[in-house]
């Protein structure tokens, strides 16, 4: 197999074809300490895309709590699994400089899903390690909603310690998810008949419904299964990035790139979404003022989800504060620490860059800050905090102004016609 | 109701925009069109929403349905025809004319937060999005009680002060002249209603009602009060019958109450056993609903995760007056749910989610002589979420005498204005309170069939059924990182 180079690995990997990459990505940031699982997300992708039949069991976004929950059933669990059997004891991530601009993962020692297939599968027969999901794991899409690691009941007792920050000794979260257009997709590497592809322009995958003969070799291999299988048209099917919204060819965007249904839909304002410029070797082109940018690469609180599998995943999720860390490392990789500690504590420009996420259906690719005066100086959570009410401003891809905010919501006081206590 | 009262009213119409049992059991059933289908105008707002929405519909409706306020006037008219008093048209006048646009108008004129707004404005955009607008509250954000606080606003409170003490007649009579705390009249370890106070000014009349009265409403009016070092000696008589779960009903998230129901994607949705292709025959539809249970207190009960149990209450008057464990109206009443394993619950708590689709007679037939099973009522289409009974099966209303009083003093429910006495809605009957005790027992195996263990459960994947790779998996141990 070509090596290819994978950042997020901090090394070179396997992968069954030279590296080809896009002009733009198509990237998002989820704020999962924020995500309510309201499923809003979840059904504005239902009601746009998968409502027909045949796609009953088809959900290209889904919300599920971790750690019980998955959809399909357990499938994060199932791929460790399998990576640990192929490579016992050494699914290691060798902790690293985290200030370094593309190393904030440490380098992985491990094998990914690519690698692993060429020592443990029969290479003729498959590319990738995998494993098809029976079609019961695809029913109840929300298995153990709202379902803790928690301690064993004691009759007539309640917790008499309940839980506590830092961390929580019951915990749960929901992991907000759609496909992650990868850089080295599991679903394109399997395909026999290559009727998967990703766009040269903004790097989303696709696969093409006229080429696809329905191997299922992508479902088997998509380690986060996010391509489907349809029974009744016999060709999978996947999340498609909402890309007439991405071009702006939608009719509802004049032209102007959009974000995706479901990072518009979204109740808990978690997401933020857009299209990261790349560099020749595939990284991420350096570029200060974009949101995305400044969130994975220069705060560094925003962390692929589980970079070990290998396919470079665009999907980046700033780590839930009250989860231990152990889990969240097997989960986002060696950043977690870094992460959390400067979501806690935000500065200044972090502050600002937060309220960016779900305030237009337009895609940001540029944001300014302006200084705005000081509004409280104090303690939080143990240390002094110093804010600011800066104002934020959104610049679209022409340059032009899409919105402002500032840190501090407004205060409007109207007159003693109107009553608040009614 | 269905049991008891039903049976005793002449007459029961009933409209709504979809199946719902309340249809099934009304002798006349009036089709109202939903949101999408509304031909005339339509508004809404709430008191914890800051926006104002109206709008009009704009699908054609299916059938012949029709807007509330269409029916309601169609009504008036036939009411004025037959009974010769023609104000019962006039009632509707505008909506007779025409002219909805009127009432909208009226209601925006009449609201502080709202007022100064004009409907034509509203429709054509002008404070917002088309029929969107801000509910002008003194302040955004909403700060409560701002004007008692800077202007001269007076409390809402039949003094027009805030007190911790109150000397209405009922208030010193019920022992609630002071804030005190009452246990439950259910759902508690203790003297049902009991108010936990030491205070020598809480002296409240008993009635001469003896602490082991068990009647629902002797429990409601009972004014006992005991300081805590006695009330923890007392006993609840449910409790010491094994009634010992606290059921709790919260609402879902993927309803609206019991609005969108059994909608498939929210009852997919909704619970651990959605499935789109119902391969187990017993579920009542796409989904099912179930009750949370604490993993440790399920086992102790012999119940696995996604067995089937039942759900019951005071048998005194659950699942309803005068029930006979052999009669059919028992089995379409009994409350059975699937159990769904969860740490969140303590062991003595259960949850069971607000407001689903109850079983009717209609939808046990079904699911007892439908091939498919599923619980899809015989010509009407009603489509429950359970198999059998329902919320109303383990709970019960609670009239606390407190909020019964005809000198209650408080802000009108619709309208903009003060009133003394208990509302409906705001202080009577509203769905149903949260607090019931219920004893769980296990009536069926999850397994497919009816066979065994529900097979999610059998993975090693789920809640206390874990195997060992799980149990790294969840402490984090599959992929490590070694510190630099
Ligand atoms: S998430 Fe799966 S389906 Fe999406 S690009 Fe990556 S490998 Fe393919
Ligand atoms: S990006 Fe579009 S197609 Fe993909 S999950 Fe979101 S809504 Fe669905
Ligand atoms: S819409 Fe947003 S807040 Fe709601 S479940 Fe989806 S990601 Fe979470």
């Amino acid at each position: 197999m070509p090596k290819v180079g994978n950042w997020q690995l901090g090394r070179e990997m396997a992968y069954p074809y030279e590296a080809r990459f896009p002009e733009r990505q198509f990237a998002f940031v989820f704020n999962i300490n924020r995500c309510i699982a309201c499923q809003s997300c979840t059904m504005a992708c239902k009601s746009t895309w998968t409502f027909s039949k045949g796609q009953e069991h088809m959900w290209w976004a889904n919300v599920e709590t971790k750690p019980y929950g998955g959809y399909p059933q357990s499938w994060d669990v199932k791929i460790l699994r399998q990576l640990q059997e192929a490579d016992p004891d050494g699914q290691i991530w060798q902790g690293a400089d985290l200030d370094q601009r593309f190393g904030p993962y440490g380098e992985f020692k491990g094998k990914t899903i690519f690698e692993a297939a060429e020592t443990h599968f029969d290479p003729e027969s498959s590319r990738v390690l995998g494993y098809l999901p029976t079609d019961e794991e695809w029913n109840s899409p929300n298995i153990y909603e709202d379902n803790p690691l928690g301690k064993p009941g004691v009759r007539d007792r309640l917790d008499p310690k309940g839980v506590e920050l830092p961390v929580h000794d019951t915990w749960f979260f929901y992991l907000a998810r759609i496909c992650n257009h990868c850089s080295y997709p599991g679903c394109l590497a399997a395909c026999p008949r290559k009727a998967i592809y990703k766009r040269p322009e903004d790097g989303i995958v696709l696969i093409d419904q006229q080429e696809c003969r329905g191997y299922r070799k992508c479902v088997e291999a998509c380690p986060y299964k996010k391509s489907l299988y349809r029974g009744n048209t016999r060709v999978s099917e996947k999340c498609i990035a909402c890309y007439p919204r991405v071009e702006g060819t939608d009719p509802e965007s004049g032209g102007v790139p959009m974000v995706t249904r479901c990072m518009a839909a979204c109740i808990g304002q978690i997401r933020l979404q857009g299209l990261a410029r790349l560099a020749e070797d595939g990284t991420w082109a350096e570029d200060r003022q974009n949101p995305l940018y400044y969130l994975v690469h220069v705060a560094k609180v925003a962390l692929p989800l589980y970079p070990q599998l290998g396919t470079q995943p665009n999907g980046y999720y700033i780590p839930p504060r009250w989860v231990p860390h152990a889990y969240l490392e097997q989960m986002f990789g060696p950043g977690v620490g870094q992460a959390v500690e400067r979501y806690k504590h935000p500065d200044r420009e972090l502050l600002c860059v937060l309220q960016l996420f779900r305030r237009d259906n337009r895609i940001i690719f540029r944001y300014e800050i302006e200084e705005g005066p000081l509004i409280y100086e104090g303690e939080y959570r143990g240390r002094p905090v110093t804010l600011y009410n800066d104002t934020v401003i959104a610049f679209g891809k022409d340059g032009s102004e899409l919105f402002r905010t500032t840190v501090e919501e407004p205060l409007y006081v109207r007159s003693n016609a109107h009553a608040n206590s009614i | 109701m269905i049991k008891n009262v039903n049976p005793n009213i002449e007459m029961i119409v009933s409209f709504d925009i979809q199946m719902t049992a309340s249809i099934e059991y009304a002798d006349l059933a009036l089709p109202a069109n939903s949101w999408l289908e509304f031909e005339d105008l339509e508004v809404t707002a709430s008191c914890s929403n800051p926006f104002l929405q109206a709008w009009k519909g704009g699908i054609q409706p299916v059938f012949d349905s029709k807007d509330d306020l269409a029916i309601l006037a169609g009504i008036g008219r036939a009411l004025g025809r037959v009974t010769g008093d023609d104000r019962f048209e006039k009632a509707f006048k505008f909506e007779h004319e025409g002219r909805r646009d009127i009432y909208l108008q009226r209601l925006l004129d009449s609201s502080t937060t709202t007022s100064g707004y004009r409907v034509e404005d509203l429709m054509a955009g002008k404070y917002g999005p088309p029929g969107g607008a801000l509910m002008n509250f003194r302040t955004y954000p909403r700060i409560p009680f701002y004007e008692q606080i800077h202007d001269n606003e007076p409390f809402h409170t039949d003094t027009g002060r805030l007190h911790a003490y109150t000397d209405v007649p009922e208030a010193i009579e019920y022992g609630e002249n002071f804030i005190v705390h009452r246990e439950g009249p259910e759902a508690t370890p203790y003297l049902p209603n009991v108010i936990v106070s030491s205070n020598p000014f809480v002296r409240p009349e008993d009635y001469g009602l003896p602490a082991d009265a068990e009647h629902w409403d002797e429990r409601t009016v009972r004014n006992i009060k005991m300081p805590w070092k006695r009330v923890k000696t007392t006993k609840n008589f449910l409790w010491e019958k094994g009634l010992q779960f606290y059921c709790l009903t919260p609402k879902t998230r993927h309803r609206v109450h019991s609005g969108w129901s059994n909608v498939d994607w929210h009852m997919l949705y909704d619970s651990n056993f959605g499935d789109p292709y119902r391969l187990d025959k017993r579920a009542p539809s796409v989904g099912e609903h179930q009750l949370h249970v604490n993993p440790q207190a399920a086992r102790d009960l012999g119940i696995n995760d996604g067995d089937y149990v039942y759900v019951d209450a005071n048998p005194a008057d659950r699942p309803y007056l005068g029930a006979k464990p052999d009669e059919f109206f028992y089995r379409v009443a009994r409350c059975m749910l699937r159990v769904k394993y969860n740490h969140a619950y303590p062991y003595n708590i259960v949850m069971m989610k607000h407001a689903p689709f109850i079983a009717t007679e209609k939808s046990v037939r079904a699911h007892e002589s439908r091939p498919d099973g599923r619980a899809l009522s015989e010509n009407t289409g009603y489509q429950a979420n359970l198999r059998y009974g329902s919320q109303q099966s383990i709970t019960r209303n609670w009239h606390m005498p407190m909020h019964q009083t005809d000198t209650l003093f408080h802000k009108s429910k619709v309208f903009m204005k003060f009133i003394f006495g208990g509302e409906a809605d705001n202080h009577a009957l509203n769905t149903v309170p949260k607090e019931t005790l219920v004893r769980v027992t296990k009536a069926e195996d999850g397994g497919m069939g009816g066979q065994g263990m529900w097979q999610p459960a059998t993975t090693g994947y789920t809640p206390d059924n874990e195997n060992d790779f799980m149990r790294s998996y969840l402490a984090g141990e599959i992929t490590r990182v070694r510190k630099a």
